[in-house]
Formats: structure tokens, C-alpha cells, sequence
């Protein structure tokens, strides 16, 4: 959009000029609006800033959350070894969050939300243990703020990250561990069938008695990540969820009944 | 162009050619998609078959530059010169540009760009949006761009073979007007409607659709056309499983004839008669299923394949009490659904035991077994025990302070023995309703913790029950108890009541109304402080304050009343209605589409909702009321375009279906009783059959037909030709109506003319040529003086009355001068008030006419009168409005005058009684004053009846179920010859002076029959001389009628008795070779009258 400033011919009829002054009068202002206009700069070209990238349940993700997710990614000791974090992958990400967080909000569950002590000691177990942050001497305030600066983070929106991480952590617990249940013949089997198998021969092989603990907490694990997964399977294929750019599709969310160019009303 | 930093999309510089690759691809994706739609030729809203308006599609035209990142940073804080919108027009999205977070004039904050974004993007209108900016050194200029949603408009299927083949396909498309539009969705569509037609019979179609864009609304039309293709026909069928039946004997029970068109019903056809062959066999778990249906395409067959197994015969056996087969196949409802499971079978254990309980074993316990005797056979068998059989000798609350029992008696379902109920009424369901209704009353009046305990008394040893019921018991003695346990024992029933403290309401709150004025809300609330603490009155209350705010386009509204103890006084209770308004939404037009033949400007009146107007349900709903009472649409469908989308101003979809324009109906008709005219008297003397002035008993048949055509110069107006021709009646006749005059709901306009004749009375045949304008006027506008409930009707009526002289059966002195044609023409007025809860069959209200009819010289009359004809029904309904006691009172009175003859009241112009629908005494029309020479009814000038009806509740009767009712009546009232003798004679309950009636009126000198035109003795009335027998009286009538109950309304059958029917004399008998014959007629006692709708 040009940003020059307003050229005007004024004229006067009061003083009536000759018809041969009029006409150079014209002329002139002719001239100079060309010559304003030569040079006057190009005017800029539009760049894109933000866009909708993706519609979870009328929830609207843009192109900067996945930017935002990708920033957010070295907080997670997790996805370290995954490698660089995708754009695809960290919508898919952005997705089943956002699912989650619907459904969190539709139960009201309240009883999910951490208190402010508890999001700072997760904030405290990461900068003394994730490596990425080690290195950078993150237990230190300098080195922190450092640390969040070179990867384009503020302290809010790390805040609200591990707040609804221990968010979704806990009503995943709510909901699916309580009703699960560990038999004692289940904690035998996986004993013998997949703890025995990886002691060497001759190597000390602990009790069951010892280990039981453990490994009923493995078991509960394992269930609980089953459960989670279909359930989140579910809130795919039962929600709206569309992708406008293609680029950005996974084999999930283009397999998901509410996907592109599917209706959703 | 589109650039990205580095790090967002890999570390390497592929990886950023990649993402620059991809975004570069995007765009040139969406800048093709922008020319098919958008600059599309086509698009201005021409059909374009197949094409894909909801596809690729942007307004994205020039290719992007990407901002480095620092300078996207820098650019935060800039000040926004302008923002501009494209793809979808600034004006659609009002109000919201001037409410985005991110504003013109403001700093340019990242955030608020997003949030800008997702607010737009709420809108549902468009399908992608991005922000676009481009700086230079005063300032950013931003660009919401983005690709515009489609929704779909009108869709339309046409062409599919099938009565209702063209609707099922419509709704298997589930193409929703309003919502939203895409490819997949039509693909989806045409698959279900492939599918549809395959369950049609129909596997080789072929479905065309049209798509027309209309850019402006946002909105394409769709029209299928389907050409349906060759119907499969029935081809092999295949079973497995033990069927027991051969493959013909299978084919015979499924229907399933090979050649015969498979339809849509054939398979649940073949899968429901086998079934039911199944079910004769008593084999109720026998388990049938389709396996397949495939269509072999070169023979057109459909070749059916099923799994069939038979099971075991099912017995079902009660054990411990006596009931019938057909009584146990009625109860247990195994045989009715025709399977056997756990469910139907405890089902069929609770029904047993309320039928057993009505039958006065009150203690009775039913459960059953499962016995399977082997693989061919399994026995149910149901345990009764039923207990001794009882009465329930009283009923009884206590405890009761703030309501008298005879209030909370009425609430009760359990009632004490009677003579009608030997047993009374009493099972544990009952008494469970009882305490709830008893529990629900107390709530609603401030007593949240009453508490109902139900006991019943079981006396140890009973007595034998020949006293009359709700008498208290006395000690009875002990000998008298003794041995009649057997028979029935008394049972109390007791409801203990502790009512607990009551409530009331402290203060009342409403928070959260933001648009609406607070005092107005308060005024809707039934709820006051100080009042009782009703929860009924806060579920209303709530409900008025929804209603409100719906019909003020606050279509999420939620209202949350919270109740809050006050902590000062545990009675008093605050009441605060939270109410959260959400987004009002308004209407920014109303699309009307449909519109074939009928003018815009007719339905633009009927519709209320308006461009600017929030968005009102109600005003909605009115409007499709109001296009449907135009009668001009068969269909009239309301849809929200972009329902679930955040726009303010919403486009209000109309599809209308416009009926036909020429309908044809028809029909048969017919009516039996005693006392019919008859017509032809001398060709019934030739065939030997006597006419006498009772009529005959008879039928009388007619047929009817109409030819109408709706939709008139594209008005809500119809012209009619009606014809009727029956043995008693020929009628043509033309009529013009315009129920809405000028548009105006209240006032409607008909023009009537054409010719009868019609013989309603035995007297005579009269033929009528009539014309004539009405306005009816009524009261449907809020506010009107009068209620809803008046209609004024202002009618002029012009007609040449004639008697046929070859049909009148009078005397030969009056037999000219009632034979001469006569106009009778001026003025009426009519008044109706019907507060009725049904016009068929009313149960309360009242109805009352009040007719006025003026025939003058002025207005071109020849006979000059006046009649009034008032009438007043009313109906109360009691006993839980099972039994309605109906009673209709008329009352009519007319005048002669002017001079010359015109003061003599034609035949067919006076005033008649007798019939179904007035005083069944009498056969039809024949009650009042009879022709002095040939006893034939003549009628009068004056009307008193009335008619009184106990209509019973339906028994439960064999085979007919609830169907029919009956009906104890008792008509009295007589017609007179003036009406100042009508009320003089109500409490005469014999005819006056019977033995002038028994004199036969002989004129002439001395009895001389050689000279008839000299008039009869008695009194010359506005009806003309009359003779000395008088009928002054009143006849009274009692008798019994049988309602049988259809959709329509009842078919009436009525018995009647008169209980003095009048006798008259006859001199002349013109059924006969020699007229005179002087002797003495009388009306008959008994009647019947066979005929639609209720008395009155």
C-alpha cells in the first residue's frame, strides 16, 4: 500500500488566468506528481505473519503454536531422543493436546490442576537435570534466563507449559489408573517371562518377592498406556479435528473422520 | 513467498529449501483454487454441473515474502496504519472488525494478531485465513486474508422411481441446508443415497447433481436428479442353518416370489414372516438373519441369502392360579415381541402380578423358571402365588396439617373398594406413584423433607365382605370371622406423613444479565420473596427467563439457579438465578426459496422475522406456522446458514414446498336411522310402498366431490366447485376464499353460490338458489378486545327458496301458497365463542353461537322475518376427565312480518328439530307442529332443547380393545309454532288437549271434503293456520349411545326412547289411491341414528 502524501492542484477561479497559464499551471502539477511518484519507494510486498493451520473441536491451532511447540520442545527430556522435532510431528503433538485438554475441561475436573509448588519443583528438576540445560549451568538464574533466550522462551509460557504437562499427567492418572488392577499371576508371568529372559546365565537373579513392587508398577504402566492410547484413538476419530495444509497431515489426522474437506457440521 | 527461520524447519539449508518448497506449493495451490471460484464466469450464480465450489478455493493471489525472524520482531510495537479483509467482505463480518483484539491505530502485538485470528476463524466463515502484512517505515499495514466457507443452500432430488423414493433419498443424503459444504461430503452423499437406492431394488443408477453458487450468501444450491435404472427382482434364495422348511415353503413365508420387485421392505418382509411363521409354531427363540443380498447385474436379480435357525418350542406355563391361553399370550409379552430373554421375562412376572392385583390379590408373587427339557423344547413356567384375595377397605393419610385429605386423596392412585371396583385398586407401582405424587405436591409448597410412609394393615384373621365399601370397620365379632378368609379380606391402606418444616423464599437475585434490564426479568418470575419455596415455580421461572432471552437471539444462554439456606433463619432460603447470556446473535436476511408460483409479497407477510431482528426461535417458529396456514406448501423448512459458526448476524434459510395447485377429493357418505325422508311418494305408492309423515327407516347415501384450485393469482386464496349427490340431496356449489383478506390473519373472506336440492324433512323437496359474501372476523392478535377465542362472522345471503308442489305433503289449503318460490335475502351476523379443548371430542370449554338473520324488501327479499338462533354447549370433564358430562341448550325464535303474503315463513326457512344432532325423540327434523290435514311435520317458529350426555370412560372390551364408549343422554325441548309458547311449555310434559288431537280436521261445510280451501280452525302463526291439536309441550328423551373412537373422531351409534311422543290427526293420506283417510297418527317411541362426530 503506497504511503505517499496526497497531491493536489488547486485552482482559483477568482483570479481567472489566462487559458495559456491555466495550462501550464496543469502541466506542471503533472509533472511533479509523476516525479513525486518516481520517487516514492516501491511499495513493500505483503509478508505472511500467522495463519490457521488446523481446527481441533472449533479450537483453532496456528502456524505460531508449532512454533511455539517446537521452542517448548527442549524442555522435554522425553523427545530428546526422537530427534529434531517436526513441524507435522509437533502438530500432531498440538492435536492431542489440545483433545486432551477438551476433555479435561467437558469432566471439569478440577482436581487436575497442580498448585503453583508443585509446577516450580518440576521447574527445579529440569533445570538441574535435563542435559540440554546442564550444559547451559541452568540451576543457575544467569545461566537460565541465558538458556531461555537462546531458544526464544519466556519464563511465562515455560510456566504454563510444565502446568498443563503436570495437568494432563495427572488426570491421566485419575482416570485410568485407579481402575486398574495387577494380579499377583500376571506380576509371575511377566517375572518369568520377560524378566528372567534378560539375566545372563549365572548373573544373580533377584527374588520375586524383591522386585514384585517393581514390577507391578511396570504392569500398571503398561495398562495405563494402552488405555490412554485408545482412548486418545477415540477422541480422534470421534472429533472434529481438520488440517487446512496438507503439508502438515499424518497418517492420523488424515485418517481421522473430521479431517480435511469432511464435514464437520 | 514464504521464508521461515531455519530453525523451524530443520537445521540444514534442505531443509529450509523444503519448507520453502512446501509453502511455495501452497500458495500456488490456493491461487488455482481462487480462479475456479471466485473469478469463475459461472460463479455469478449460474448451475455449474459437477463442479466443486467447495474445493480448493482462496483469495490468496500474490505470492508471499517471508519475514526474517529479528524483523518480524521488530515489527511488534509498530504502529497498524489500516487492516483490511479479503476473501470475505468486512461487511459480513460485523460487528467483530471493530472488535478484534489487534485494531487499526494500536501497536502491533504478536499476540493479538493470534488472537485476531482465531476470532475470525470462530466465525465459520471462512475455510483458511492467514495475516498478511507489509511494513514500511510509517507504520504496518495488515491483511486478514482468507478462503470464503461454502454452506449449503437448497437441495432437491428429483427424478427416483418410487412414491417415497425421492424423500428417503433426501434424508439418506443428510445434506443439512445451513451447513457446511465440501466435496467429501457430497461424495458422501451420493454413496448414501447409492446405498438407499440399492436397498430400493434399484443397483444400476445414475445421479446427477447440479451445484449453483450463490458467492454473495455464501451458500450452493444443490439438485440431484436420479435416474433410477431397472428394478431387481427376486432371484435365488439360499438358506442355512435347521430352518425346518423347505427352500419353496421358505420362500412362501419371506414373500419372497421369485420375479417380483424387491423393494426396500423386502427384506424386513421375508425376515418378519418367517418370523412369524416361527411364532405360530410357538418356537420364539427361533433366530433369522440376512446374510447377503447380491445383485447379479446381467439377469437384474437380487439374489437373497439367509441363516434360519428354528429352535426349541416355547411353553409358557402358569402355575397356581387359573387364567386362560389367550389371557397369558395378551400378558406375557414374549409371544408380543416374539423372542425370549431374561428382561421380557421379569417383564412378563410384573405384569402378571398387576393383573392378579387387580383382581384383588394384593399379596400375590409371581416368579418364573427356565426348564429346558431338551434341544427341541424349553418350558417357562410362572410360579403364582396368590395370596389371599382382598378389598382395599380404606384409604386413609395421616399426619397431613398444611393440606386436608380430601386435597391429597385426590393425588391417590390407590383407592378403597366401591360398587363399581369390588376389589378397589392396589399394588406396590401405585403406591409408589402415590408417595411421589404426595412427596412432589409437599416440594412444590415449601416442604423439601416431607417424608410419606406407606402402611398397610393385615388383620390377622378377615371378614366376610357384604357391607357397603368405605364404611369404617367395627370390631367385628369373632364368629363372624370365621371361615371367610376365603372370600375377600380387608386391607387399609395408611399413609403416615411427616411434613418437616416449610420454606420460604428469602430474597431473589438475578446476576448476569447484561442486556437485559433486570426489572423486566424480575416481572417474568412467578417466584417473590416471602412466598413459599416451590421447586416448580423455579423450574418455571427459569424456563420464562430462557424463553426470554431465546426470543432476544441469546441462543446459548445458560441459567444456573443456585438456593442458599440463610444462616439467620434455617426457613428462609435466597434464590439466585445466575444466568451466562452468550453471544446474541441477529438476523442479517431471510432467504426465501421454493417459489414456483406463489407471489414473494404473500409470504412476505406471514414472515416475522426480519433483517436487524435478533434471532428469534419463536419468531422462527411462527413464521413457518403462519407460510404453513397459507395452505399453499407441503413443506416449509427454517434453517440457520452457519449454524454453529461465531458470526453475529446470521442468514435465515426458508425452503419452502409449494403443494399442488389443483387438488381433486372425493368421497362416499352415508347416514341410517329411523325416520328418513322419503322421496317420490306417488312413485312409491306404484311400487306399493306406503309414505307417512314419520319417515322410514332407511340409509341415505351420497357422494361427494371437490375440485379446488389453491394458490390463486399466487395468493393464499382458492376457488372450490363442490358437488354432493345423494338420494336426499344435489348440491353445486362455488366458493371463493380468502382466508387472510388483504393480508390481514384476522379477517377472512368467502363468496358462495350455486344451486340444491335437498330433501330434510318429510315433508318436502326444496330447491335452492343461493349467493352470498361472508367475513369472518377473529381475534388472533394479542391485545385484541376480544379473546382468541370469538369469531364474528357478517354475512349477507340472498336465495330463491322453492318447494317442490309435487313432493309437500300438506293440506290442499295450504298447498299453494307454500309451493309459490320465494326470495329471501338481507343481513346476518354471527357470533361464536369456543373455549373447547377439542372440537371433536371435548372434554371442557364451552361453545356458543348466537345467529341473526335478516330477510327484508330492502335487501331484495320477497318474505320478510327475522330469526334468532342461540345455542350453548358445555363441557365437564371429571373423574381424571375420564367421564364428561356434555349438555347443549338452543334456543331460536322467528317473526314474520310485512303484509300480503311475504308475512308467512317459507317451508325451508323455519326452524326444525329432531335427529342425530338435536332432539333425538324424533326422527330427522320431525319434532313441533305437523300439518293439520296430513299429519306431516312442518316446523315452527320458536326452539327450546335441550340435550344432556354422560359420556363414559371406554371399557376394555374383547377385541375391540379401548375403542369403543358409551353414552347415557336425555334430549328435551319441542319446536313450536310461535316462540312465545316455548317457554310456557317446558315444564308441560304432555301434549296439551290430546283429544283435539284425535279429531281428524275435515274441511269444508259440514265435513264436506268437496271444498279444502278453507283454513284450518286454529290459530294463524307466522308459520300460517294451524290446527287445534297443539304440540305447546315438551318431549322427553332418554337413551343410550355407542361412541366408537377413530382419528377423526367418534362414530356415533344412538338408541332413544321418547317418552311422549305426540299424536296428531291426518285427514288426507296422499299415499294412497283415495287421499281422505281420516284417522290418528302418532311419532314413534323408539329411534337410531347412525352418523360421524359427537351430538354436540
Amino acid at each position: 500500500m503506497s504511503n505517499q502524501p496526497p497531491i493536489r492542484c488547486i485552482k482559483t477561479r477568482r483570479l481567472s488566468p489566462a487559458p495559456r497559464f491555466r495550462e501550464m499551471v496543469g502541466f506542471l502539477c503533472l509533472v511533479f506528481a509523476a516525479a513525486a511518484a518516481a520517487q516514492a519507494p516501491p511499495p513493500a510486498s505483503p509478508v505472511l505473519l500467522d495463519r490457521v493451520v488446523a481446527m481441533v473441536n472449533r479450537r483453532v491451532i496456528l502456524d505460531s503454536d508449532i512454533d511455539n511447540e517446537i521452542r517448548m520442545s527442549v524442555l522435554d527430556p522425553a523427545g530428546a531422543g526422537q530427534g529434531v522435532l517436526t513441524r507435522k510431528r509437533a502438530l500432531d503433538q498440538l492435536i492431542s493436546r489440545a483433545l486432551i485438554q477438551q476433555q479435561i475441561r467437558r469432566e471439569d475436573a478440577q482436581a487436575t490442576q497442580p498448585s503453583p509448588a508443585e509446577v516450580n519443583a518440576r521447574l527445579t528438576e529440569i533445570r538441574k537435570e535435563l542435559p540440554a540445560c546442564v550444559r547451559q549451568n541452568c540451576a543457575s538464574d544467569q545461566g537460565w534466563v541465558a538458556f531461555l533466550v537462546n531458544h526464544g522462551l519466556t519464563p511465562e509460557r515455560v510456566d504454563a507449559y510444565l502446568r498443563f504437562r503436570l495437568e494432563i499427567l495427572r488426570f491421566i492418572e485419575q482416570r485410568f489408573r485407579q481402575g486398574i488392577r495387577i494380579t499377583p499371576q500376571e506380576i509371575e508371568t511377566y517375572y518369568h517371562d520377560t524378566l528372567l529372559p534378560e539375566y545372563a546365565p549365572g548373573e544373580a537373579i533377584p527374588p520375586l518377592e524383591k522386585v514384585s513392587p517393581r514390577l507391578e508398577e511396570i504392569l500398571l504402566q503398561q495398562k495405563v498406556n494402552v488405555l490412554f492410547e485408545d482412548w486418545l484413538k477415540n477422541l480422534r476419530r470421534q472429533g472434529d479435528v481438520e488440517v487446512l495444509d496438507p503439508a502438515l497431515e499424518t497418517p492420523e489426522t488424515a485418517g481421522a473422520p473430521g479431517t480435511a474437506g469432511k464435514g464437520s457440521q | 513467498m514464504r521464508t521461515k527461520p531455519a530453525k523451524k524447519c530443520g537445521n540444514g539449508g534442505v531443509v529450509v529449501w523444503c519448507g520453502f518448497l512446501l509453502a511455495c506449493l501452497h500458495v500456488c495451490w490456493f491461487s488455482a483454487g481462487a480462479a475456479s471460484w471466485s473469478q469463475s464466469p459461472v460463479a455469478g450464480g449460474a448451475p455449474v454441473s459437477q463442479s466443486p465450489p467447495g474445493s480448493a478455493s482462496s483469495s490468496v493471489s500474490t505470492p508471499l515474502q517471508d519475514p526474517a525472524p529479528e524483523t518480524l520482531a521488530q515489527w511488534e510495537g509498530k504502529p497498524v496504519r489500516s487492516i483490511s479483509f479479503q476473501g470475505v467482505a468486512a461487511t459480513r463480518l460485523e460487528p467483530l472488525p471493530g472488535r478484534l483484539p489487534q485494531l487499526a491505530g494500536t501497536p502491533l502485538n504478536l499476540e493479538k494478531l493470534r488472537e485476531s485470528l482465531r476470532r475470525l476463524f470462530a466465525t465459520g466463515v471462512y475455510d483458511t485465513i492467514q495475516a498478511e502484512g507489509s511494513l514500511d517505515p510509517s507504520g504496518v499495514d495488515l491483511i486478514f486474508r482468507g478462503t470464503p466457507r461454502t454452506f449449503i443452500g437448497t437441495v432437491g432430488v428429483e427424478g427416483a422411481k418410487g412414491a417415497t423414493v425421492n424423500t428417503q433419498l433426501l434424508r439418506a443424503g443428510q445434506l443439512t441446508p445451513g451447513t457446511r459444504f465440501t466435496q467429501t461430503r457430497l461424495a458422501q452423499a451420493i454413496l448414501q443415497m447409492r446405498r438407499t437406492l440399492s436397498q430400493n431394488g434399484f443397483h444400476e443408477p445414475v445421479i446427477t447433481q447440479t451445484l449453483t453458487p450463490l458467492p454473495e450468501e455464501q451458500l450452493v444450491n444443490i439438485a440431484f436428479h436420479i435416474v433410477s435404472g431397472p428394478q431387481a427382482r427376486v432371484g435365488k434364495v439360499d438358506i442355512s442353518g435347521d430352518s425346518g422348511m423347505s427352500a419353496d415353503e421358505f420362500r412362501r413365508h419371506a414373500h419372497l416370489k421369485t420375479g417380483a420387485h424387491v423393494d426396500h421392505d423386502t427384506g424386513n418382509r421375508a425376515l418378519a414372516g418367517v418370523l412369524k411363521h416361527y411364532q405360530g409354531q410357538e418356537r420364539l427363540e427361533a433366530e433369522i438373519k440376512l446374510e447377503s443380498e447380491h445383485y447379479d447385474a446381467a439377469g437384474k436379480r437380487a439374489n437373497f441369502r439367509f441363516s434360519s435357525n428354528r429352535g426349541p418350542v416355547v411353553k409358557v406355563l402358569v402355575e397356581g392360579a387359573s387364567i386362560g391361553p389367550e389371557r397369558v399370550k395378551r400378558i406375557i409379552p414374549v409371544f408380543e415381541e416374539g423372542t425370549v430373554d431374561e428382561d421380557l421375562l421379569n417383564e412378563g412376572s410384573r405384569r402378571l402380578r398387576d393383573y392378579y392385583q387387580r383382581l384383588g390379590y394384593f399379596d400375590v408373587k409371581v416368579n418364573h423358571e427356565q426348564q429346558s427339557e431338551d434341544s427341541e423344547q424349553v418350558v417357562i413356567v410362572f410360579k403364582v402365588q396368590q395370596g389371599p384375595r382382598r378389598r382395599v377397605e380404606r384409604v386413609s393419610v395421616q399426619g397431613n396439617h398444611y393440606f386436608d385429605a380430601a386435597t391429597l386423596k385426590e393425588l391417590l392412585n390407590v383407592h378403597a373398594a366401591d360398587t363399581l371396583d369390588r376389589h378397589g385398586a392396589y399394588s406396590q407401582a401405585l403406591v409408589s406413584a402415590d408417595v411421589s405424587a404426595l412427596q412432589a405436591l409437599y416440594r412444590n409448597n415449601g416442604f423439601p423433607n416431607t417424608k410419606i410412609t406407606p402402611e398397610t394393615s393385615t388383620p390377622e384373621t378377615s371378614v366376610v365382605d357384604n357391607r357397603a365399601p368405605g364404611i369404617d370397620t367395627a370390631p367385628a365379632k369373632a364368629g363372624q370371622r370365621q371361615g371367610a378368609a376365603s372370600r375377600t379380606a380387608p386391607l387399609d391402606v395408611i399413609y403416615r406423613i411427616e411434613e418437616g418444616e416449610q420454606q420460604r423464599v428469602g430474597t431473589v437475585q438475578i446476576e448476569g444479565n447484561e442486556h437485559v434490564d433486570p426489572a423486566r426479568l424480575t416481572l417474568l418470575l412467578n417466584t417473590r420473596p416471602g412466598q413459599l419455596l416451590s421447586p416448580q415455580n423455579l423450574a418455571g421461572d427459569r424456563d420464562t427467563i430462557l424463553t426470554d432471552y431465546m426470543s432476544r437471539g441469546f441462543d446459548q444462554v445458560t441459567i444456573n439457579v443456585v438456593q442458599q439456606i440463610e444462616t439467620t433463619d434455617a426457613n428462609k432460603v435466597d434464590v439466585v438465578f445466575h444466568i451466562a447470556e452468550g453471544p446474541q446473535l441477529f438476523v442479517r436476511k431471510m432467504l426465501v426459496t421454493g417459489l414456483h408460483y406463489t407471489r414473494p409479497d404473500t409470504v412476505a407477510r406471514a414472515i416475522t422475522l426480519h433483517s436487524g431482528d435478533p434471532l428469534n426461535q419463536t419468531a422462527l417458529l411462527d413464521t413457518q406456522r403462519n407460510l404453513y396456514e397459507l395452505a399453499l406448501f407441503n413443506e416449509v423448512d427454517a434453517a440457520v446458514e452457519n449454524p454453529t459458526g461465531g458470526e453475529t448476524y446470521k442468514t435465515i434459510l426458508l425452503q419452502a414446498a409449494e403443494a399442488r395447485r389443483w387438488t381433486l377429493t372425493y368421497g362416499f357418505g352415508f347416514e341410517a336411522q329411523t325416520g328418513t325422508p322419503q322421496n317420490n311418494c306417488k312413485g312409491a305408492i306404484a311400487s306399493g310402498i306406503a309414505c307417512n309423515p314419520n319417515g322410514k327407516t332407511g340409509v341415505s347415501p351420497r357422494i361427494l366431490a371437490d375440485v379446488t384450485r389453491n394458490s390463486l393469482f399466487g395468493r393464499d386464496q382458492s376457488a372450490s366447485l363442490q358437488a354432493t349427490y345423494g338420494l336426499l340431496e344435489q348440491k353445486i356449489n362455488l366458493l371463493l376464499q380468502i382466508p387472510h383478506f388483504e393480508g390481514n390473519r384476522n379477517f377472512g373472506f368467502t363468496f358462495s353460490g350455486g344451486y340444491a336440492n335437498s330433501q330434510d324433512v318429510t315433508t318436502y323437496v326444496a330447491s335452492r338458489l343461493e349467493g352470498g359474501v361472508r367475513f369472518t372476523e377473529s381475534f388472533n392478535t394479542p391485545g385484541s378486545f376480544f379473546s382468541k377465542a370469538n369469531t364474528l362472522i357478517y354475512q349477507y345471503n340472498f336465495r330463491r327458496v322453492k318447494v317442490a308442489e309435487g313432493s309437500l305433503q300438506v293440506g290442499p289449503f295450504a298447498l299453494t301458497q307454500l309451493s309459490t318460490a320465494a326470495r329471501v335475502a338481507g343481513p346476518a351476523f354471527t357470533w361464536i365463542r369456543d373455549t373447547r379443548d377439542s372440537a371433536l371430542d371435548a372434554h371442557r370449554g364451552t361453545y356458543t353461537s348466537f345467529q341473526q338473520f335478516l330477510s327484508d324488501r330492502p335487501f331484495g327479499a320477497q318474505a320478510e322475518f327475522n330469526r334468532l338462533d342461540v345455542s350453548n354447549s358445555s363441557f365437564y370433564g371429571f373423574g381424571k376427565d375420564r367421564f364428561v358430562l356434555a349438555r347443549n341448550t338452543r334456543y331460536g325464535q322467528m317473526r314474520a312480518f310485512g303484509s300480503g303474503g311475504s308475512d308467512l315463513i317459507p317451508l325451508p326457512e323455519r326452524l326444525y328439530a329432531g335427529g342425530p344432532t338435536s332432539l333425538r325423540g324424533f326422527s330427522f327434523n320431525a319434532a313441533g307442529p305437523r300439518d293439520p290435514e296430513t299429519g306431516y311435520p312442518i316446523g315452527g317458529a320458536g326452539a327450546l332443547i335441550n340435550s344432556t350426555e354422560l359420556r363414559l370412560p371406554p371399557p376394555t372390551l374383547p377385541w375391540l380393545g379401548n375403542t369403543v364408549s358409551f353414552v347415557l343422554f336425555h334430549d328435551m325441548g319441542n319446536i313450536f309454532a310461535n316462540a312465545s309458547d316455548a317457554w310456557l311449555s317446558a315444564l308441560r310434559v304432555r301434549q296439551p288437549n290430546r283429544g283435539t288431537c284425535k279429531v281428524p280436521y275435515v274441511p269444508g261445510a259440514g265435513g264436506n271434503p268437496s271444498d279444502p280451501k278453507i283454513a284450518p280452525p286454529g290459530p294463524v302463526t307466522s308459520t300460517g293456520p294451524q290446527g287445534e291439536c297443539s304440540f305447546n309441550y315438551f318431549s322427553h328423551t332418554p337413551g343410550i349411545g355407542l361412541r366408537y373412537h377413530t382419528p377423526v373422531g367418534p362414530i356415533r351409534l344412538d338408541f332413544s326412547y321418547n317418552l311422549n311422543p305426540p299424536i296428531y290427526p291426518v285427514t288426507y293420506n296422499y299415499s294412497l289411491v283415495n287421499p281422505l283417510s281420516p284417522h290418528v297418527g302418532e311419532a314413534t317411541h323408539f329411534n337410531f341414528f347412525f352418523s360421524l362426530g359427537q351430538s354436540f
